[in-house]
């Protein structure tokens, strides 16, 4: 039997950006050419179309800290850390720990990983993951009332009376708020972020009037 | 889109060198990172609708959506297929519940869902990344060409019963999805050979590559060549053949939440068969050896893209090409495909899915030594169809009720309506309850409509032909429940009952009065003429007892109440009434895999043909000294040295499937 020769496809096209910083001396045009500079250098940065879940959620749980105010007296100086801590050995942890060493603004974020209530009651956010959401209903109910932004990610995390929660949809990261509970913890959420929330829940859930 | 807050740097304008030197430097960072020299983006710095669009990669959400799907679904991952050692796509399929695995010969399968399992099952719709490989003359899948980088397959999800509401015509009984993972998760060149008893050799390589910093590509060639299926008489079928089959696949993720593909591949099948040719003269059958030659090219091109955080369109184009040369079938195809699909969510309630395709289809059957279809050499058929669905929210997050239906206009019967409604209902958390009505049907065809096949010589000299005459639609009317529930953490079970109401269903009939002429022939009409009923139940377990230990068995029953034979198409007897299988995987510590596969077909009865029942086992023992190389051992039907599986249509030559063993090693860098 004879056997002929498939065709190789190659692809050849390459497509890279290059930009040149030119030398500018002048300062009128160094201000315009800073401006100029800024506005064609973040038009390139690429935003990435696809991530692991992890890293998405953990850009988002920093987000949680900057769109949220706890009460007044939570905070003892101007610059005293929000503390992140999350329940278990998680990959979010490692990637929170980036995220929030690029943090700049008033207040540094910084993570830690918790291992008993007691320990969860010093944080400022408390984020239990599916695979020890076994710990929630415990944990949640123990933090409600206190000052903390709790954020599950189990079909029951509501029910057990956190702030926030993770869904996927579509095969991309949501998350969910509640209302009732935030106030029970004397948390208030911007309304910048609750616009992009996939639901609020005004009532607390298991209620099952629509 | 412009990130909300700059990694680093002062926005804004600075005085003075120093300033403009660190806004300089800072400039710089940003550019390196965005063309990918240093630290990825930071995802905290993108505002709330970038983070929102971002799709995600990892496997295991999937698996919980799945969960909730109110149809019989089966997913295959990567992982599981590779641990399966399967050497084909059909035999990825043999543990898959409530789908029909028999080999016929060395490079020709029946496959099928729910029954009615042929040559040329009709009722499954199979597609490779979304481009159907369903053969619309004859209406069934040529298996023997149908092959990909099996490394590179992400998943092959098995939906069992119809499919008519959202992807159309001829999805009867099930839909199968083969999907292979973007170019930008295939980095790095892997190469492959091996060989074995049967499985005589084999050699794949392929290459990913980095093309732009947001643009990745792949290219592969392959290469199988199997042995000959030993006949049931002694002695060996001379149907040894190989494939030779090479693509590529371009994935483009720009940076504003859309992707485009770009993929394509071209492949060459040589098979030879031996075929019992009637002849007039005694004893009125010529069995002869003959080659066949497939050739096959395709290219698609898809493009996604989330318009906002709660809808997503996508566009689809394909065009493919396929052509068969042999002394049987004569053919060559021209496909063009195209495809818009837009999903979104509506309010807190519904989930919506709707769109529009259009099939163009230039098919020559030309004249071969037993078959051709007289005054239609040439279809040019076209298929225009749009599908809407609703996913309703009765009880939030409880309670769904779905409806959708899908309108398409085809050139044999005109306009064909398919719709559905399906209900799920979670009362806890991992447990589905399911139930669905569909209607579903299958078309007439280029063969079906107008074939004229020689089957055989009845002495002295009458040619038994099948001549087709569809001319309306095969109708299902399915009804099904469902039950899916992971009781403990380790366990899930998952059950499926089916019952299908058939009408007009395509048969060979009984052979009508001689036609006088020269010569004489027996008219064999292929007709939609018979109406039945088939009912089943599939049950799907897992269990992982240890993290490195995972057992999945499959059990389906089902029973056929249909009458008639039909031709490449059983009747009550060719699907199994039981079906059971056992896989189980155990990683014994890092660097070794032993995986084992059990199962059980119990007795056919295809035409006046008996295939007994039959155990058997299937082992691989892998090797795994680094992540770059594995070494493996596969041995198939290892229980007896052969059996026989499934006749060929009306070849009263059988061949059977061997026992036999393949070494493969794999190096990856």
């Amino acid at each position: 039997m004879e056997v002929l020769r498939g065709d190789r496809i190659e692809v050849n096209s390459r497509d890279r950006a290059s930009w040149a910083i030119g030398r500018i001396s002048h300062r009128a045009f160094g201000l315009l050419g800073t401006a100029v500079l800024f506005l064609v250098v973040l038009a390139t940065r690429a935003q990435p179309s696809t991530a692991p879940e992890h890293d998405v959620k953990a850009g988002f749980l920093v987000k949680f800290t900057q769109y949220v105010a706890w009460p007044s007296n939570t905070f003892t100086a101007s610059r005293a850390p929000v503390v992140i801590g999350v329940l278990g050995e998680d990959p979010v942890l490692k990637r929170i720990e980036l995220e929030a060493a690029g943090v700049t603004g008033s207040r540094p974020v910084v993570v830690c990983r918790v291992g008993t209530v007691e320990e969860a009651s010093r944080c400022h956010l408390v984020f239990i993951s599916q695979a020890e959401s076994g710990n929630e209903a415990e944990w949640f109910g123990a933090l409600k009332g206190k000052p903390i932004l709790t954020v599950g990610e189990s079909d029951r995390t509501m029910e057990h009376g956190a702030v926030m929660r993770f869904v996927i949809k579509n095969k991309t990261v949501r998350f969910e708020a509640n209302l009732a509970a935030s106030s029970d913890n004397r948390l208030e959420l911007s309304e910048r972020m609750l616009a992009v929330a996939a639901k609020v829940y005004r009532r607390p859930p298991g209620d099952s009037s629509p | 889109m412009k990130p909300e807050r700059l990694q680093s740097g002062r926005g804004g304008v600075a005085d003075g060198w120093r300033s403009w030197s660190a806004v300089v430097a800072a400039c710089g960072e940003l550019v390196s990172s965005a063309t990918g020299a240093e630290d990825p983006p930071l995802f905290a710095n993108l505002s709330f609708e970038q983070l929102s669009r971002i799709e995600i990669t990892t496997a295991s959400k999937r698996a919980e959506a799945l969960a909730e799907t109110p149809a019989a679904v089966h997913v295959l991952t990567g992982e599981e297929i590779r641990r399966l050692g399967a050497t084909t796509l059909p035999d990825a399929l043999r543990y898959v519940p409530g789908v029909d695995v028999a080999m016929i010969n060395s490079s020709q399968w029946a496959v099928a869902a729910r029954g009615f399992n042929g040559q040329y099952a009709n009722q499954l719709l199979v597609m490779m990344d979304g481009r159907s490989i369903y053969n619309p003359a004859f209406g069934g899948v040529i298996w023997g060409a149908q092959d990909t980088f099996f490394e590179d397959i992400d998943r092959i999800e098995i939906v069992r019963g119809p499919g008519g509401a959202l992807w159309g015509a001829n999805a009867v009984n099930g839909v199968i999805n083969i999907l292979t993972k973007s170019a930008k998760e295939t980095q790095g060149t892997v190469v492959a050979a091996g060989g074995g008893s049967f499985y005589e050799a084999l050699a794949a390589v392929r290459h990913g590559f980095k093309i732009s910093e947001n643009t990745f590509g792949r290219v592969y060639a392959k290469y199988d060549q199997f042995g000959e299926a030993p006949l049931a008489t002694g002695g060996d079928t001379p149907d040894a053949w190989n494939r030779l089959q090479g693509g590529f696949r371009m994935d483009s993720l720009p940076g504003d939440a859309s992707t485009f593909t770009l993929q394509g591949d071209v492949h060459r099948v040589d098979q030879r068969f031996n075929y019992p040719f009637p002849s007039f003269t005694p004893p009125y059958s010529s069995t002869e050896i003959y080659d066949v030659t497939d050739t096959g090219a395709n290219l698609l091109g898809r493009w996604t893209r989330h318009l906002s955080s709660d809808s997503v369109v996508t566009v689809q184009a394909y065009y493919d090409f396929y052509e068969q040369e042999g002394p049987v079938l004569h053919q060559r195809l021209h496909t063009l495909d195209f495809d818009v699909q837009h999903n979104a969510e509506v309010g807190e309630r519904h989930a919506i899915a709707w769109g529009a395709g259009y099939r163009a289809t230039w098919d020559t059957i030309l004249p071969s030594r037993v078959m051709r279809v007289p005054g239609r050499e040439q279809a040019n058929d076209q298929l225009v169809g749009v599908f809407a669905q609703d996913e309703m929210a009765l009880v939030l997050e409880k309670v769904f009720f779905t409806l959708g239906t899908k309108v398409e206009h085809n050139d044999y019967t005109g306009w064909e309506f398919q719709p559905s409604g399906r209900l799920s209902w979670h009362p806890t958390e991992r447990q589905t309850v399911w139930g669905a009505v569909s209607r579903a049907v299958a078309t007439p065809n280029h063969l079906s409509s107008g074939v004229v096949y020689d089957l055989s010589v009845m002495p002295p000299g009458a040619l038994v032909q099948v001549r087709g005459g569809a001319d309306r639609v095969e109708e299902l009317l399915a009804y099904e429940v469902g039950h899916r529930i992971q009781p403990v953490e380790r366990v899930s079970v998952d059950v499926a009952v089916f019952y299908n109401d058939y009408d007009h269903l395509l048969v060979a009939e009984e052979p009508g009065a001689l036609i006088p002429g020269a010569p004489p022939v027996v008219p064999v009409y292929w007709v939609n003429s018979v109406s039945g009923h088939t009912c089943g139940a599939e049950l799907a377990l897992g269990w992982q007892p240890m993290d490195a230990w995972r057992l999945q068995g499959s059990y389906t029953w089902l029973e056929m109440n249909v009458d008639g034979a039909s031709v490449g198409r059983g009747d009550e007897g060719s699907s199994p009434r039981h079906k059971f299988g056992i896989r189980s995987t155990v990683d014994l510590g890092r660097h070794w895999e032993w995986d084992t596969g059990l199962r059980y077909v119990s007795e056919l009865e295809v035409g006046e043909v008996r295939v007994p029942a039959y155990v058997e086992l299937d082992l691989r023992l892998a090797w795994k000294p680094s992540a770059h190389w594995e070494v493996a051992v596969v041995g198939q039907n290892l229980l007896e040295g052969a059996h026989f599986e499934y006749p060929r249509g009306t070849n009263p030559v059988t061949s059977e499937v061997p026992r036999s063993v393949y070494g493969r090693v794999s190096w990856r860098f």
